[in-house]
């Protein structure tokens, strides 16, 4: 029975959802971010221009392309369908999701504005030595921002035949082409500040649709959250009330589930793509502005997609939403489609490809930024690389990235890959944020320290995947027929967060260079005070 | 966790919306702190440098291009 009404479902569902319509509002989200991005290019002059947008932006600006940047597709049709399935289990990723930004206030979005100048790097290096500390922060900048970008292009092909109706693989490879070719236009015209005003115009559209869809749930409910929960509980059974139904199922589990919570808190802070933006505005009081209005947001946001969550739950049921193409994705569309129709479902589709377009783009821009600036300037032509062939080099590594995340997004069609953005966030807390953590507060670390963290926390995360369940030997693994899988949990984090650590303090205690003290204590002065940073540039 | 505190309201679902509130709460005790004592202070000290108070002539970007 269940399984009859879950077919009949997807059919209506398929053939009630307006595809013109869909591809029109997107359309129109295209016509007027382009508009913006070209309005915005006229002043990409310089280096800062394009990398951090002239630092001009303020901080409710940069807060609200943060929350952009941030709020991914998985994060809104991911959780919302993990909430709905799972119930109380999905609130956990919203939760960690958000906490983890009181590390980024707390400890890096001031300081690394301070000392840094486009990247992450730049703080790394700003007392070490140059080549070897980039080269790494370099590494692992470009495998997060790759792993991050292919689940994000593998995310927008599994959307369109959720969305669009479109099964065959070639409609989903041309979607993906249309949306890699968007993403460069707007990287290469735009640079940092065309990207910007994409996201901010996303977290706008994202924020509105959520909280309308939110109203609308509530007031079918009589704006008694309780009552939305009585209802979900009658539809999917009390178990969506309590917690564990996802990872309370054994001590393995359990234990899966403290290793993503320590990736998500400690990786926030260390995403190479949120650490850029504190560039772009002129002051670290202006980051700190930045990350106050991104918690604000993203808090407000994760509180509507629990009660979306919860919605679709009541409203549409847990076996309409695994039958549904797309699956737990599914569960945000089918409740627009629920409450308003086939006009609310294009909007809500086309938020969900502004989303994919905008966090994409700004991928994008930090891999090609890293690599020009980094790898490009400072290791290759040992920093005398003129200006202007530094902007050029990042147009072609631009173009470049794109074509990889095209082909590598159709490649990986039809795999589950969704590991891959809980690796990223691994990677950057196993690799990244140790690395910065002791560079901006313990004198003594020293090159040595930094790549040993980084090439370490790097590689353990990449290493115990390759092995874990994710990969093959489960159910739902990538590669099916094969089991060879002997690390039992799916997210690496438990492991190779300390490692990451342990590896940077072992490295500097069992070095004998010294790095110079003078340069320490400008550091420590440049990074509390402003003194020294990096000003905005004027026009 | 599970258990019910009022209507279908449980003790997971409330300890999980107090993380929402904590984070908010420490959100902005943390600015009201930072904008009351510490940009002040830093504000100070940046200008003392900027009087040329502790300067010894050279930037870092000068030494890493020397180095």
């Amino acid at each position: 029975m269940s399984a009859l009404s879950g077919l009949t479902a997807a059919v209506e569902f398929t053939s009630v959802g307006n595809p013109v319509l869909n591809i029109s509002i997107f359309g129109g989200f295209v016509a007027v971010t382009l508009i913006v991005v070209l309005r915005a290019s006229r002043n990409n002059k310089t280096a800062a221009d394009y990398y951090a947008a002239g630092r001009s932006f303020t901080g409710p600006q940069n807060g609200t392309a943060i929350a952009g940047d941030y709020l991914s597709a998985a994060s809104f049709l991911g959780i919302c369908g993990a909430i709905a399935i799972n119930g109380a289990d999905g609130f956990l990723y919203s939760i960690g999701f958000l906490v983890a930004w009181l590390v980024a206030l707390l400890f890096v979005a001031e300081l690394m504005r301070n000392t840094g100048k486009f990247t992450m790097a730049d703080v790394l290096s700003f007392r070490l030595k140059q080549r070897p500390v980039r080269l790494a922060a370099a590494a692992t900048t470009l495998a997060v921002c790759f792993f991050y970008l292919l689940a994000q292009m593998a995310g927008a092909g599994g959307l369109v035949s959720l969305l669009l109706g479109i099964d065959e693989k070639i409609g989903q490879s041309i979607v993906v082409a249309v949306v890699g070719v968007l993403m460069i236009i707007y990287v290469l015209i735009g640079g940092m500040k065309g990207t910007t005003w994409v996201q901010i115009i996303k977290a706008g559209l994202l924020i509105a649709g959520a909280f309308i869809m939110t109203i609308w749930v509530l007031t079918l409910h009589g704006f008694n959250f309780s009552a939305l929960l009585g209802a979900a509980a009658e539809r999917g059974g009390d178990a969506l009330l309590n917690p564990g139904l996802q990872y309370g199922l054994s001590g393995i589990s359990r234990l899966d589930f403290i290793s993503l919570a320590l990736a998500l808190v400690f990786g926030t802070a260390g995403l190479p793509h949120v650490l850029m933006r504190f560039y772009t505005v002129p002051t670290a009081r202006e980051a700190r502005r930045s990350v106050v209005w991104a918690i604000w947001l993203i808090g407000v946001f994760y509180l509507f997609t629990l009660v979306l969550g919860y919605g679709a739950a009541a409203l549409i049921g847990k076996e309409k939403i695994l039958a549904a193409p797309g699956g737990v994705n599914s569960a945000a569309p089918l409740l627009a489609f629920e409450l308003r129709g086939p006009v609310l479902l294009g909007l809500i589709s086309a938020v969900a490809f502004a989303t994919i377009l905008a966090v994409v783009a700004g991928l994008t821009i930090t891999a090609a930024t890293s690599f020009a600036h980094d790898v490009y300037a400072s290791v290759i032509k040992k920093g005398k690389a003129a200006p202007n062939t530094e902007v050029k080099v990042v147009r072609i590594t631009v173009v470049v990235i794109g074509v990889f995340a095209i082909v590598g997004g159709i490649r990986v069609q039809g795999q589950n890959v969704a590991f891959l953005v809980a690796l990223a966030f691994a990677v950057a807390a196993s690799a990244n944020l140790p690395t910065i953590l002791y560079s901006l507060y313990w004198k003594r670390f020293t090159t040595r320290g930094a790549p040993w963290s980084i090439y370490g926390g790097l590689g353990s995360a990449i290493f115990l995947i390759a092995f874990s369940p994710v990969v093959s030997g489960g159910p739902t693994s990538m590669v099916q027929g094969v089991d060879f899988h002997w690390f039992d949990l799916s997210n690496p984090g438990i492991v190779s967060i300390p490692l990451g650590f342990i590896l940077g303090w072992l490295g500097t205690i069992t070095s004998k260079t010294l790095e110079n003290p003078a340069i320490a204590a400008e550091m420590e002065v440049r990074s509390l005070t402003g003194y020294g940073a990096e000003e905005a540039s004027d026009h | 966790m599970s258990t019910r505190v009022f209507g279908f309201i449980t003790i997971g679902l409330l300890l999980g919306l107090a993380q929402f509130i904590t984070t908010f709460a420490i959100t902005t005790w943390y600015v009201s702190h930072a904008n009351r004592k510490v940009d002040p202070l830093a504000d100070e000290i940046r200008s003392d440098f900027a009087a040329g108070a502790h300067t010894d002539g050279q930037t870092q970007d000068e030494r890493g291009a020397q180095r």
